[in-house]
């Protein structure tokens, strides 16, 4: 007898397995480890403005994104640590994104776009890109290196170093200043998620634009804050050098710099799991 | 100017920087030259208890002929779209064929494959439909008699393949074809919001000459072989606990064979040369 698909639950390939574990469903249940506290996070954050006309080109034509005035690029290096879905494992990532708006038919919203989401670890990768969206893909993101007001993260691929982020000369905010720091909030997060069809490779099973809505959840129980001067530097790479992703950092590599607009390092403990299962398409 | 995506090119996510590069499309269209490609395959078979078999097949699947379990062992290097970098693949498979409405295939139904390098998790999964999970696969152990393949998921081993006593067999002997028609899959990919609910839902065929075609046997041995999975909690496996408890659950009644294949070369159809199709969707 052939399995059947059980009702309500999470399947990924392999489905061949029962319900498939991860961010958004346990053993138990889906949704098990919303809530929970997890450990540790530290993330660097680097912010730059750049031209129009390089962002634009990076926005999919007809599925109702479109830049929001200021062309700003945000790159921010992630260290998570004791996260519940990882039965308390953690992972690093990198992120590039710039704010959009979403003028749809029906919907009607604003937050960063997604360009590309650089993770450690495949299970997170796997389970991100199929159930939400992310643009995620794999990269080397060691421990940034903190020593002496400077914080220094990179990230590579099979031993290429493609990208340093610094951030310089850092004063800590005091703890009134941190709790209402904005950087905290963040802000919603789309994406346009892609999946090509097989066989019939240039045309698509999915293609639609999602949001992750703001973080849902408590305060962290400890949160500090500094601020610095920041700067992000992506290295030019040849195919044989990332053969899977070369024209993605040689892109950000040509994006003009024009001014750098601030840089911070946040470091939270706790603050209840979003699983971002709120996230939905756009339509 | 928004991008538009370029008709006929094949795309993954992140989708904003041009046609994707990898396995089935290079650069410029073309694949490099995988020539150089060595691929080592420590194959060990056993029976096992049908229904064990039929309980992992999705509906449309059926066994097809003896209950016979290949756990195969891929050491790769010289790969042409990753610029003559390799990696390792464990499968999983059994014989099986699929009755459709239009299509009806015998070939190697594989439920999960675990790889050792993320990017080819992904272009695997979301290109063909292959069921790719990460895992720590490293080069095998050679001592005294025996061959020893391992594999491991951030630190817990769940798996142990040994093959004892490997001696030279003719390279033009016919081996048992189990690949038939090629290797039998189901593409799903979850839909987003929805969950429960698929975007995308369908068996693949990854055709035969992927595997066959312009490759060359250059070394053949075989031997006697054992292999063993090892069940996991949830804790130590959090994302992979069902999959390889099912498979270590599975009945050994007897081990039918253990084998070496070296090969040089990659398939055309592999690399899509002159518009060869290495997979297609069945109905």
């Amino acid at each position: 007898m052939g399995y059947k698909f059980r009702d309500g639950m999470m399947y990924r390939m392999p489905t061949h397995f029962g319900p498939a574990f991860g961010p958004r469903q346990g053993p138990k249940c889906r949704n098990q480890f919303l809530g929970l506290d997890p450990g540790e996070l530290r993330r660097v954050s680097v912010s730059f403005r750049t031209n129009s006309e390089q962002l634009e080109e990076l926005i999919p034509d007809g599925v109702g994104l479109q830049l929001r005035e200021d062309p700003v690029v945000t790159v921010t290096a992630s260290y998570m640590k004791e996260l519940p879905w990882l039965a308390g494992g953690g992972y690093n990532t990198l992120g590039v994104s710039f704010p959009v708006i979403f003028n749809g038919k029906r919907d009607h919203a604003e937050g960063s776009f997604i360009l590309v989401l650089w993770e450690n670890l495949a299970d997170a990768i796997l389970t991100g890109r199929d159930e939400l969206g992310f643009s995620k893909l794999y990269a080397d993101i060691p421990e940034p290196h903190i020593y002496q007001g400077k914080v220094h993260s990179v990230a590579g691929w099979m031993g290429f170093k493609f990208v340093d982020l610094i951030v310089d000369n850092m004063k800590q905010l005091s703890s009134e200043e941190a709790k209402s720091f904005s950087g905290l909030k963040g802000s919603a997060q789309l994406h346009y998620k892609y999946i090509p069809k097989t066989g019939d490779w240039g045309k698509a099973d999915s293609a639609y634009v999602t949001i992750t809505p703001l973080k849902r959840g408590g305060p962290p129980s400890k949160v500090d804050v500094w601020k610095g001067d920041g700067t992000v530097k992506f290295h030019q790479a040849t195919w044989e050098e990332m053969p899977t992703q070369y024209t993605i950092v040689n892109t950000f590599q040509k994006l003009t710099i024009e001014e750098y607009l601030g840089a911070h390092m946040v470091w939270t403990q706790g603050g209840k799991v979003d699983d971002l299962s709120h996230t939905h398409i756009l339509e | 100017m928004a991008y538009k995506f370029k008709p006929g090119k094949m795309y993954r996510m992140p989708t904003s920087f041009g046609p994707s590069i990898g396995p089935r499309q290079g650069l410029n269209g073309i694949v490099p030259d995988g020539t150089k490609q060595e691929v080592t395959v420590y194959s060990v078979d056993f029976l096992t208890n049908p229904a064990q078999l039929e309980e992992m097949l999705p509906e449309g699947f059926s066994l097809d002929g003896d209950p016979v379990v290949h756990i195969r062992y891929m050491v790769q290097t010289g790969i042409g779209w990753l610029a003559g970098r390799g990696y390792q693949i464990l499968e999983f498979s059994f014989p099986a064929k699929f009755d459709g409405e239009r299509d009806h295939v015998r070939g190697e139904f594989q439920p999960v494959l675990w790889e050792g390098m993320a990017d080819g998790c992904f272009t695997g999964r979301d290109e063909v439909g292959f069921a790719k999970m990460w895992c720590e696969l490293p080069e095998p152990i050679f001592f005294q008699n025996y061959v020893h393949c391992i594999a491991s998921w951030l630190g817990f081993k769940f798996m142990d393949m040994k093959i004892y006593n490997l001696t030279d067999a003719p390279k033009d002997s016919k081996p048992v074809d189990w690949l038939k028609d090629g290797k039998l899959l189901l593409k799903y990919i979850p839909k987003t919001e929805d969950w429960g609910q698929a975007d995308v839902m369908y068996p693949v065929l990854s055709v035969r000459g992927h595997y066959t075609e312009g490759i060359q046997t250059v070394e053949r041995q075989v031997g006697h072989g054992t292999v063993e999975f090892h069940k996991a909690e949830w804790e130590e496996l959090p994302t992979l606990c069902t999959i390889v408890n099912t498979i270590a659950d599975l009945e050994k009644r007897k081990y039918v064979g253990a084998t070496k294949v070296k090969s040089l070369g990659t398939s055309p159809v592999f690399a899509r040369v002159n518009n060869l199709n290495p997979a297609r969707i069945l109905k």
